[in-house]
């Protein structure tokens, strides 16, 4: 399964990037929002999406993470089926989640807190083991059922620690 | 930390403050501590991919692999001890009586806040003159906490200042300067004072604020800068260190100074006079 990872901090990328090939992912990497626009630009195959909400450190001071999101679902075939994992950093979860019912249709799958890579080592390999296995559910879905059917197996995918924390 | 130190002193005083008026203070405590989280997420998220990489390593048997595992989480967590070490020097409370060299204060300083001034692409320019006319190694005498607490929270706010998205990069910089300035007021700087000024070319502050900006729960982020530790705790700090603080206008940016009374640095004496070019050195 290819996984993209976005984050202009060139160690973590790395380590992400030597980890994931190591189990045999199919590893790209883009340090900035700008790149990874570029390099995505007419993707169509499936994939599952690393994304950083601060890009900073690559002179892209005026966009988040969320706007790529956003482009994601929009040009991406899979679009809101896309599974999107945010890694959030100096950033308060409840933030999200108010920015997640202000866009509905741009958030992403899940959040996964940079520490929690440290503090729960099989949260990552889980997450993309069960996209993994959902990719082939959704294509069927997309090649044999309606839309709305497919929307649905959707809401299967809401992020595991969703439910950890309450939205007013 | 510091605010901490203030909240228990409220707390044990026969008098507490209202919560209204302690709101401004427990949110720059949680824009502090979200400091601290984002400065250590990174080592901790490398560390956890590292050690996760190098189990699944051993179990594979791949040895060349857990090897390169290991040595990149070696390195991790020499990253995060650098990290700790330094927000470590700047959380000591005691009420110490220290004589401290500004320079020392400064790096400690640095320490902390240079990747943050990396990642806005900042260039940090520290300019501390302790080769100085008067022959004075820069140092002060009291808290080092507070001494580092005020300097920090004023390079944090050039940092943010030129992070702004309309600055050009070449005026991206902050510029820390020290001097020593001979004694004008003998009773409140007995040896002269030290000098801290902190500059930035940031957007500056609107004229119309000016007067107000070291207020207590004054908020400059509408006016184009976020302040968002605290100018009156700067204030506050420079004070309980016999010292002062104040705002140069400049041209582009933004210049403040920290004043602090002016110790006798040992290494002062230590210093030898220097034939071939007539002044004392080190």
């Amino acid at each position: 399964m290819k996984v993209v990872v976005i984050d202009d901090e060139e160690s973590l990328t790395e380590r992400l990037r030597r980890s994931l090939t190591r189990k045999e992912h199919e590893v790209e990497v883009f340090y900035s929002l700008k790149d990874a626009r570029e390099g995505l630009e007419g993707t169509e195959e499936p994939m599952v999406v690393l994304l950083d909400h601060d890009f900073g450190g690559a002179g892209e001071q005026d966009q988040k993470g969320y706007d790529l999101c956003g482009w994601l679902r929009e040009t991406h075939p899979f679009g809101l089926l896309l599974p999107i994992i945010y890694l959030t950093g100096r950033e308060l979860p409840d933030r999200f989640l108010q920015q997640q019912r202000r866009d509905p249709f741009v958030h992403p799958t899940a959040y996964l807190s940079k520490d929690q890579l440290a503090s729960e080592q099989d949260l990552l390999p889980n997450l993309l083991k069960r996209y993994e296995g959902q990719f082939e559910r959704i294509r069927e879905l997309f090649e044999k059922q309606s839309a709305q059917q497919a929307l649905i197996a959707f809401r299967d995918m809401e992020p595991e620690d969703f439910d950890t924390y309450e939205v007013e | 930390m510091f605010m901490i130190y203030e909240k228990v002193k409220y707390l044990e005083g026969d008098e507490c403050l209202p919560i209204s008026q302690n709101a401004e203070q427990w949110k720059e405590l949680a824009t502090l501590f979200e400091d601290v989280i984002h400065e250590l997420n990174q080592p901790v998220a490398n560390i956890g991919i590292d050690a996760s990489d190098a189990i699944y390593c051993l179990d594979k048997g791949d040895v060349e692999g857990l090897r390169e595992s290991l040595d990149s989480l070696r390195l991790a967590v020499q990253d995060l001890g650098e990290r700790i070490g330094a927000y470590k020097a700047l959380t000591q409370r005691s009420r110490s009586e220290e004589t401290i060299r500004v320079r020392d204060i400064v790096d400690d300083v640095e320490k902390v806040l240079r990747r943050r001034a990396d990642k806005a692409k900042v260039k940090l320019d520290i300019q501390l003159s302790d080769d100085n006319q008067f022959n004075r190694v820069l140092s002060v005498k009291g808290d080092p906490f507070l001494f580092r607490m005020a300097i920090r929270n004023l390079v944090h706010n050039a940092i943010e200042a030129s992070n702004d998205p309309s600055i050009p990069p070449d005026r991206r910089h902050v510029i820390i300067r020290g001097i020593h300035s001979p004694s004008e007021d003998s009773q409140t700087f007995p040896h002269g004072s030290v000098l801290i000024y902190v500059r930035d070319e940031g957007p500056g502050i609107p004229p119309k604020i000016r007067k107000r900006i070291f207020e207590r729960g004054f908020t400059t982020k509408q006016g184009g800068r976020g302040l968002g530790l605290g100018l009156s705790l700067v204030q506050s700090v420079a004070e309980s260190c016999g010292g002062k603080v104040g705002m140069r206008d400049v041209n582009p940016g933004a210049e403040f100074w920290l004043q602090f009374p002016a110790a006798r640095h040992r290494e002062n004496h230590e210093r030898r006079y220097d034939n071939e070019g007539g002044r004392y050195r080190r």
